[in-house]
């Protein structure tokens, strides 16, 4: 009886040592497969092949009705989102996650509902933290499970570029400071670096990202966050059935950059405005190479051509330099498009200038002086900003708008005469305007938005 | 020898014969011939959904059949007096327990082996993309002929008075299911005739082999819980798979909780990846002998310390 017990206990010490290797050596290789192990730069270990322990338990335990249970999760959701219930639409979607987590389109319906749906029903001021955990859902959660899914690289980059970066949301100004702020420590420093990890954004691919570029990118601005992720999905493998998502990432990246060109230049407010964010022609190489891209390639007819985007693009190059102060600079580069027919409407530089920046201008003595008003307003702002280049800028506006009045309307503006109140600044800089807020919160339903405290 | 192989074909054959076995293989077919259907609305992964659902759902029934059949007969017969009879012959109880386990191995093999193919089957058909899809002949035709004569041989045979329905159902199924997938190999949707197979994931075969791997680790976990807790195996055994699902880490304590982790393969179904190495499925077989041999090898200490009967 002893020899058999010794028998099992060596069986039994033997059976342990070999399970204890094999289990390392099998672990190991599954982390080399990327399953049962989070790949993202900084995530929690999702260690379990099912995710979270929690969960792991539950999903593994019921087989096939987990495909029984997610269709009529799915139904579910999607009724209650016709329907406008949105938040019993994201809490069942994060039930449907839990079921399966490798279903990106799970993690897209859910920011989705977070971002946009649910926002339009709250507050202005009260709507950035269901925008952000839209984004941090993504970016933790989402990519944790499906660190090579390039349709959740496109979600993540489309709602920085579209729902923080573009205007369609009224309350897209107060998104943008938002993320200023989080940003708003100086490169390197430690609470920078938290940003970082908080944004799951990784530190050296951030730095190849920026040599390829040639300039350093402002995290402040959301058209730099919209950027990296299109370009980390772009560098993930591209497989048959993702090369829509590939295209559109392709489309996204060049929308970025033409955003950090129009608006990537980022203006500390005032103690509670808003953020500005002024052009930077630092990236209109970058914008113009991604636009040469899409050149040829097929456009829907509601989308301008890239060949016009780059036309654009131009005018806009000789633009910022007239307004970052370079007025020489802007001058020979338009005569230099003049020659090759690039902007074959145009008359003078004057006229070219005033077409886009103050189209109204030249239409009356008032408008004239209106204009003006706005030109020098936002350069006050822009001088007290420390943004003396585009205050030149303006000032050479206001200059040109001046002598262009004086030879339609000779004696039409007097210089001793008090110029109007202006209805809005260029680029948006009346956040910076702390003088104009305070006025024009005197004066109901013209007061601009608040940032929330 | 004979006696030890005795003990382990009456295990299997009573393991095929309890009416437990026979709902769990009958409920993981229609689950597995339905899953065509409910993986249909997975947007792009329909295909990976269903062979996900597909695999866990096999190890789920493993896990179902160690529990309510390898443990429950073993703390029966351990507690019936029938084990200590055996022991009287004399018989070891170490090898008594490891017939005990070949037994219930093979009956684990055989009802694994079943849905397996029905698996490979509903992959090969893959699920409807629209209303008009058309469907795979080949493998309608090899997997319902093969489950309806599987089903006639098994009732001649309960007519003739060999056997039970179920057992021998299961036993018919493994030949005639096996010809059904031959059949389906030899020609494509349109009965032309491609390369042999073609059209099986051969990542899901190996998949459906991981987890027999894993419930064959279930079942000696459960015949180690019978020896130990008696009438609290069946619980037991259930609580060893979801911790088995649910471990994580890397510390060395954690070998003792069986990692069904390491047999699930199906995060790999939505990432277009290729078959996996010999080399995981040779490590992978490799654990579930070593845990198991460790379960027998406890069983067997906890035996030969205690009265039984």
């Amino acid at each position: 009886v002893t020899a058999r017990r010794v028998l099992a206990c060596g069986l039994l010490a033997a059976g342990l040592t070999v399970a204890a290797w094999s289990r390392t050596e099998l672990r190991a290789a599954r982390r080399a497969l990327g399953i049962g192990a989070a790949t993202s730069a900084s995530g929690p270990a999702v260690d379990t092949a099912l995710g979270p322990a929690k969960t792991a338990a539950l999903v593994g335990s019921l087989g096939v009705l987990r495909a029984a249970a997610i269709d009529f999760l799915w139904l579910r959701a999607i009724g209650l989102e016709r329907r406008g219930d949105f938040f019993e639409a994201v809490a069942l979607a994060r039930t449907i996650a839990a079921l399966q987590p490798r279903i990106d389109a799970v993690w897209t319906f859910q920011a989705r509902s977070l971002a946009y749906d649910i926002p339009p029903g709250m507050p202005e001021r009260d709507r950035w933290p269901w925008v952000a955990a839209g984004i941090d859902l993504l970016r933790k959660e989402g990519l944790d499970f499906n660190p090579r899914s390039p349709s959740l690289h496109f979600e993540l980059a489309f709602i920085f570029y579209h729902k923080i970066g573009g205007d369609h949301d009224p309350a897209a100004p107060f998104y943008r400071t938002e993320l200023a702020r989080e940003f708003e420590a100086e490169r390197g420093a430690e609470r920078w670096r938290d940003a970082l990890r908080t944004a799951r954004l990784d530190a050296e691919r951030l730095e190849r990202l920026e040599a390829r570029l040639g300039c350093p990118l402002d995290l402040r601005v959301a058209g730099a966050h919209a950027l990296y992720w299109c370009e980390q999905g772009l560098a993930l493998p591209a497989r048959e059935r993702d090369r829509f998502v590939f295209s559109a990432l392709k489309h996204l990246r060049a929308a970025s950059l033409l955003a950090l060109f129009h608006r990537g230049r980022p203006v500390r407010p005032a103690p509670g405005g808003h953020y500005a964010f002024l052009p930077d022609p630092r990236f209109e190489t970058q914008a113009r190479q991604a636009l040469a891209e899409r050149v040829g390639s097929k456009q829907s007819a509601a989308q301008e051509s890239p060949e016009e985007e780059l036309r654009a693009l131009d005018a806009a190059a000789i633009r910022y330099l007239f307004l970052g102060g370079d007025a020489a600079a802007a001058r020979q580069r338009f005569a230099e498009a003049m020659r090759r027919g690039t902007f074959p409407g145009a008359r003078s530089f004057e006229e070219f200038l005033l077409a886009d920046l103050e189209p109204t201008a030249l239409d009356d003595p008032h408008a004239a002086r209106l204009a003006l008003a706005r030109a020098q307003a936002g350069a006050v702002a822009l001088d007290a900003a420390g943004e003396p280049g585009f205050a030149a800028g303006l000032r050479a506006l206001a200059d040109v708008i001046r002598a262009r009045a004086a030879d339609l309307w000779p004696g039409a503006l007097d210089p001793q005469e008090a110029l109007p109140e202006p209805d809005s600044l260029p680029f948006g800089v009346e956040a910076l305007d702390t003088a104009r807020r305070a006025r024009a919160r005197a004066a109901p339903g013209t007061a601009p938005p608040e940032a929330p405290r | 020898m004979a006696p030890y192989l005795a003990i382990a074909r009456a295990a299997c054959e009573e393991l095929l014969r309890l009416p437990a076995c026979g709902v769990i293989v009958l409920a993981t077919l229609v689950a597995l011939a339905l899953s065509p259907a409910l993986a249909m609305f997975g947007f792009q992964d329909d295909a990976s959904l269903l062979m996900d659902f597909g695999a866990s759902t096999i190890l789920l029934s493993g896990a179902l059949l160690a529990a309510f059949g390898s443990s429950w007969l073993a703390a029966r017969d351990l507690d019936s007096g029938a084990a200590p009879v055996v022991f009287a012959k004399p018989i070891a109880r170490g090898a008594y327990l490891a017939a005990r386990f070949a037994g219930a191995a093979a009956a684990h093999l055989l009802v694994g082996y079943v849905p397996a193919l029905v698996l490979l089957l509903a992959a090969r058909h893959g699920p409807p993309l629209h209303a008009g899809h058309p469907s795979d002949g080949p493998v309608l035709l090899g997997g319902f002929g093969g489950a309806l004569a599987a089903l006639a041989i098994a009732a001649f045979g309960a007519r003739a008075g060999a056997g039970a329905f179920g057992a021998r159902a299961i036993k018919a199924g493994a030949l005639t299911m096996t010809a059904g997938v031959l059949l389906a190999g030899t020609f494509d949707r349109d009965w032309k005739a491609p390369v042999f197979l073609a059209g099986f994931d051969p990542l899901l075969a190996q998949a459906a082999f991981l987890s027999l791997l894993g419930s064959l680790v279930l079942a000696a976990a459960g015949i180690f819980l019978a020896v130990v807790l008696r009438r609290g195996a069946v619980a037991g055994t259930l609580l060893a798979f979801a911790a088995g699902l649910a471990v994580s880490g890397d510390a060395v304590w954690l070998v003792v909780i069986p990692d069904l982790g390491v047999f699930w393969v199906g995060e790999l179904f939505y990432q277009d990846a290729a078959p996996l190495e010999l080399r995981y499925l040779l490590e992978a077989a490799l654990y579930a002998a070593a845990y198991v041999t460790a379960c027998l090898a406890a069983g067997a200490w906890f035996l030969e310390r205690r009265e039984v009967g």
